[in-house]
């Protein structure tokens, strides 16, 4: 890199100082110097002076005038032989001493060890080594130059040699400190990405270029996209909704949507000292000079990523504080049904299904730019869409002792309630013909067809199964259509069918039997998760998977059956056993069980009944292994019951962490007593971050952005998150930090957020659950939660057409 | 029909592991209809291998793999055309020829590599050069993946040849063959890490771009590309 240092600029807004500069170069002038030296001498006081502010702001003692004055001094006998000494003897004369000693060692000077005891010396020969005349090039090319001049002179050589190590060492130093590099502190352009590519694990992260990527002329679309994941990129290209959402804003041929990922640690700290703004994935461009930018909400721990991403990108926080000169940012996904503790972040956020309201969007965007782009008259327009919601239409009310009462309604344009968004017939949405195929290995490498949105099922706990409502079928025309033209397009060797409870699919032995003939044909893995585990999905389990036995896994939630009754998970002990059973006969040797902890109304007994359904599990499975194998194993994994918004428990206490923990130890405990049983459990106080952040409101943004700005990151992964951090944050914000039950009355923050699904079903099923009552299918019985499934719902159609 | 392929890996693809290549050709290959040969047995693995993995950063324009299909009508040009239509930008094929069904593995005849390797220029590069290659020991120390112990190895009998070929203002273009394979392996940046230890020097690998020009062989005395080595007929 290389360029000419600025004259005249910051550093010389400062009067005393460029009073310092004119006299100097009034010395040098009448001290007869050459043009060139005066530009020289010019841009190593600029270089030198900038760095010297820098290191006074970070603590280090310096005499700034001192820098500049003998910066621009340090050549003024540069045409004499011995040009340091004589211009150490003319500065002298003119009563400059402590300058004359700078320039008397300019050129046989040595660094010193450490930047603690750097002196202005140091200053003045750091950017003498940096710049080729007037222009910087940057220490290395600078030496370079050096050595090739004084080639003949093997002293000069070694001694400049020699000197090199000390001097990188001390420039590394230097930058450490100031956090930044110095070209970065100069100004200049960041370098890049690919130049760091070499230095961070797993740079095809970043590297972009897949199979089935986009690539458009960015000069021939009028709307660029940017599609956030708040994580890792092999997390984000995991998740199903990447691809249709992609591939869905790509089809409309003014919009360019390309991808944007969390930076790993490694790649965020180069990004950061070299001042690399957060890009894109496809054609590496900044993310704030895009129009839009879009966050998926998957899960509440990626909350502070969005933080430190928008502050990567050079994005402000907030929706108020930012002009049209920045994107648009807008959100989705299921942590959008209570988006209240980032709201404040978005300009606009999408409620339920995005394959119908994202392309309205973004078509009222191509119009409304089109007569002129104003914000305020977009938003106004864009709240008229189904499923639109802006955060800054609406004020959050307190009372006196902050606890949330309502929402004020700001605008007219503003609906009382923003109700979600619908797609009513799964075949006829969009679904990609060719995904992307990750260079790297991710996640979930392979091939996904959702084959049905919405569950039938009612477990009290399960957010999904609520705000997903209704159950829309996709037909098996569609899902073999989707799954050969994807398995064509991609090459992948492996594809899944995805929804939130597979076994319930209509039809799904004949599906499944003719998926798994044609992969088999194929060469292609069929991967059927989410079933529950009962003899017809056994038999479909053991026709796909008949060559390899991997494992099974069954998710009994609770470990008695009152607890069960009181969840909704309609499943018996006999049920459990008997699918143990079956299993192991048909030769499975290992099976693992999800259960939860911190239910409402658990007690001792419930956590004992997990320890016991495991031993007669074991024992299950013992009394009917025909087919040899003494190695049968189970797993138990608990994970913690955080209560989350819109579902029957939505008004439940969390355990707190140390309860949770403790009743994780005791299970640990009766469980590594059992032979042959694993026992797995989560960290509970990533899990109370998670309760805290899933029912919060507004005010719970200032936590987030303290624990963001106290290195809180990655929190759903285990090796970052940082629990102290977190309360420390939560001091500071004045929060409280508690997940103490809900009043049945209270006002809640998600309430102007509408799913279909009415609150007295909610409240009625919080109340049987009370009452230890399942409520059943409601396939099999409509308990009117409010959506109008006989409408929209194909699954309840009398005929159904395979 | 088995076939051999010569490609190139450029660009950003430089940025993918030896492991994602090899998953990436063979998705490439189901895309490209060439309906590969599977071994039987529990677990059917497509019979497709590279002739030698490529270090993660490096470029090359000469990599080769081996791979067998159900079809035996296809042209070796067919097999170019159409995996090219289907590689990502930075793969390219730059030609396939079918091997006698009874060929070694390409694996196994891999002898030799030559390199390009581009560093920051320095003064004194040519003095640097002839010292470091007239050592008669040059001593590496590497680190057991296994047991963690250190262990020193002389690479200079690994060192075929070491020479500037192009030199400007900015950079030097070294060209070096180097043991590559199974029986003796050096990796370049290995021999250039050495190379600046010797010459006294800080080496910084994101100031070095290596590439990686051909893949040879033994024939009688003689190291000759992989191609003329497997296809036996020459």
């Amino acid at each position: 890199m290389s360029s000419s240092i600025m004259m005249n600029d910051l550093l010389f807004s400062d009067e005393k100082l460029k009073h310092v500069r004119e006299t100097c170069l009034e010395m040098l002038k009448a001290n007869k110097s050459p043009e060139h030296v005066i530009r020289h001498c010019t841009a190593v006081a600029e270089i030198a002076g900038r760095l010297a502010l820098a290191l006074i702001d970070v603590g280090i003692e310096l005499d700034i005038e001192l820098v500049i004055r003998s910066a621009m001094l340090h050549d003024i006998a540069r045409t004499e032989l011995e040009h340091a000494k004589v211009g150490a003897d003319i500065l002298r004369g003119a009563g400059l001493a402590e300058a004359a000693l700078i320039v008397e060692h300019h050129m046989t000077h040595h660094f010193p060890e450490d930047i603690e005891s750097f002196t202005e010396l140091d200053l003045v020969c750091i950017g003498d080594r940096m710049v080729r005349e007037d222009v910087f090039v940057g220490y290395e090319k600078r030496m370079n130059d050096v050595l090739a001049r004084y080639a003949d002179d093997t002293d000069i050589v070694t001694r400049i040699t020699q000197d090199v190590e000390r001097s990188r060492r001390i420039i590394g130093l230097i930058e450490e400190r100031l956090e930044m590099r110095i070209e970065q502190l100069l100004g200049f352009p960041p370098p890049e990405l690919d130049s760091f590519l070499l230095q961070v694990e797993k740079p095809g992260r970043y590297a972009g270029g897949e199979q089935n990527s986009v690539k458009k002329d960015v000069s021939a679309v009028e709307i660029r996209f940017g599609l956030a994941f708040p994580d890792l990129y092999e997390i984000g290209m995991s998740w199903l909704g990447i691809q249709i959402l992609y591939h869905l804003l790509n089809s409309l041929d003014y919009v360019f949507c390309e991808r944007v990922f969390a930076p790993a640690a490694d790649m965020e700290r180069l990004m950061r000292t070299n001042g690399a703004p957060l890009s894109t994935i496809e054609t590496k461009t900044a993310v704030h000079s895009l129009d839009v930018l879009g966050f998926t909400l998957q899960y509440e721990l990626s909350f502070t990523n969005i933080i430190n991403m928008l502050e990567l990108a050079d994005i402000p926080l907030l929706s108020r504080d930012r002009g049209a000169e920045f994107p648009l940012l807008i959100a989705g996904g299921p942590c959008a049904f209570n988006p209240e503790p980032v709201a404040d972040c978005f300009d606009i956020i999408f409620i339920g299904d995005c394959e119908e309201s994202l392309p309205e969007f973004c078509e009222l965007y191509l119009s409304h730019k089109h007569k002129g782009f104003d914000k305020q008259g977009f938003l106004k327009a864009a709240a008229t869409i189904q499923g639109i919601y802006i955060p800054s239409f609406y004020a959050p009310n307190y009372d006196e002792s902050g606890n949330f009462t309502g929402l004020d309604i700001l605008n007219p344009a503003a609906p009382e309630r923003i109700k979600k968004r619908t797609v009513a017939n799964l075949d006829r949405t969009f679904i990609p013909d060719a995904p992307i195929v990750p260079l790297i290995e991710t996640v979930h490498d392979r091939a996904a067809v959702e084959i049905f949105r919405g569950c039938t099922r009612g477990c009290r706990f399960c957010q999904a199964g609520m705000i997903y409502r209704p159950v829309r079928e996709r037909t098996q025309t569609s899902i073999q259509n989707a799954i050969e033209m994807q398995l064509k397009n991609t090459g992948h060797d492996e594809v899944s069918l995805l929804s939130l409870s597979t076994g319930d699919y209509s039809g799904l032995e004949i599906l499944a039997t003719r998926l798994a003939e044609y992969c088999r044909r194929e060469n292609v893995a069929l991967s059927i998760p989410s079933l529950r585990l009962d003899s017809s999905s056994l038999k479909i389990l053991e026709d796909i998977q008949s060559y390899k036995k991997t494992g099974l896994t069954f998710a009994p939630e609770a470990g008695s059956q009152r607890l069960r009754d009181v969840i909704n998970k309609t499943i018996t002990d006999d049920e459990i056993l008997g699918a143990v059973r079956e299993a192991a006969s048909l030769g499975w040797k290992h099976i693992k069980f999800y259960f939860m902890i911190g239910l409402p109304t658990e007690t001792t007994e419930d956590l004992d009944a997990i320890a016991d359904i495991a031993r007669r599990a074991m024992q299950a499975a013992a009394g009917s292994r025909e087919k040899g194998g003494m190695h049968f194993s189970l797993t138990v994994s608990v994970s913690n019951f955080v209560p989350k918004p819109h579902t029957p428990f939505q008004w439940a206490a969390q355990d707190s962490p140390d309860t949770l923990l403790e009743k994780n130890l005791y299970l640990k405990d009766k469980i590594s007593k059992l032979k042959g049983v694993k026992f797995q459990y989560h960290d509970t106080r990533s899990s109370h971050i998670e309760g805290l952040l899933a029912r919060g409101g507004r005010e719970l943004l200032k936590l987030i952005i303290g624990a963001s700005r106290r290195g809180c990151k990655f929190d759903s992964w285990h090796e970052h998150f940082n629990y102290e951090l977190w309360m420390e944050a939560a001091g500071e914000s004045g929060l409280s930090a508690k997940t103490d039950a809900i009043d049945i009355n209270a006002a809640l923050p998600w309430d102007h957020i509408d799913t279909g699904v009415r609150k007295s079903f909610l409240i009625a099923e919080w109340e049987r659950a009370a009452a230890e009552r399942q409520t059943p299918d409601c396939r099999k019985f409509c308990m009117n939660c409010g959506l109008d499934c006989k409408r929209t719902n194909r699954a309840y159609e009398d005929e159904i057409p395979y | 029909m088995k076939y051999l392929i010569k490609f190139e890996k450029k660009n950003m693809m430089i940025y993918i592991s030896h492991l994602d290549t090899q998953r990436l050709f063979h998705r490439t290959m189901k895309r490209a209809r060439l309906d590969l040969k599977y071994s039987t047995g529990f677990n059917p693995h497509p019979k497709l291998s590279f002739a030698q993995p490529l270090s993660l950063g490096h470029s090359s324009v000469s990599e080769y793999a081996e791979f067998e299909t159900q079809e035996i009508r296809l042209q070796p040009h067919e097999v170019k055309e159409r995996l090219n239509k289907m590689l990502p930008d930075g793969f390219k094929v730059v030609e396939a020829w079918i091997l006698p069904q009874d060929s070694k593995s390409a694996a196994a005849q891999v002898a030799a590599a030559k390199y390009h390797i581009e560093i920051p220029f320095f003064f004194s590069y040519m003095s640097a050069i002839m010292e470091f290659f007239e050592n008669e020991s040059i001593i590496v120390n590497k680190r057991n993946k296994k047991n963690g112990s250190v262990e020193s190895k002389n690479i200079r009998p690994q060192i075929i040849s070491l020479k500037p070929v192009m030199v400007d203002n900015s950079n030097i273009m070294l060209t070096t063959s180097l043991h590559c394979g199974s029986a003796s392996n050096l990796n370049p940046e290995v021999m250039l890490e050495s190379f600046y230890k010797c010459s006294r020097k800080a080496y910084d690998r994101n100031a070095v771009k290596i590439e990686r020009v051909a893949i040879l062989g033994w024939n009688n005395e003689e190291l000759l590309p992989l191609e003329y080595i497997c296809k036996g007929d020459f």
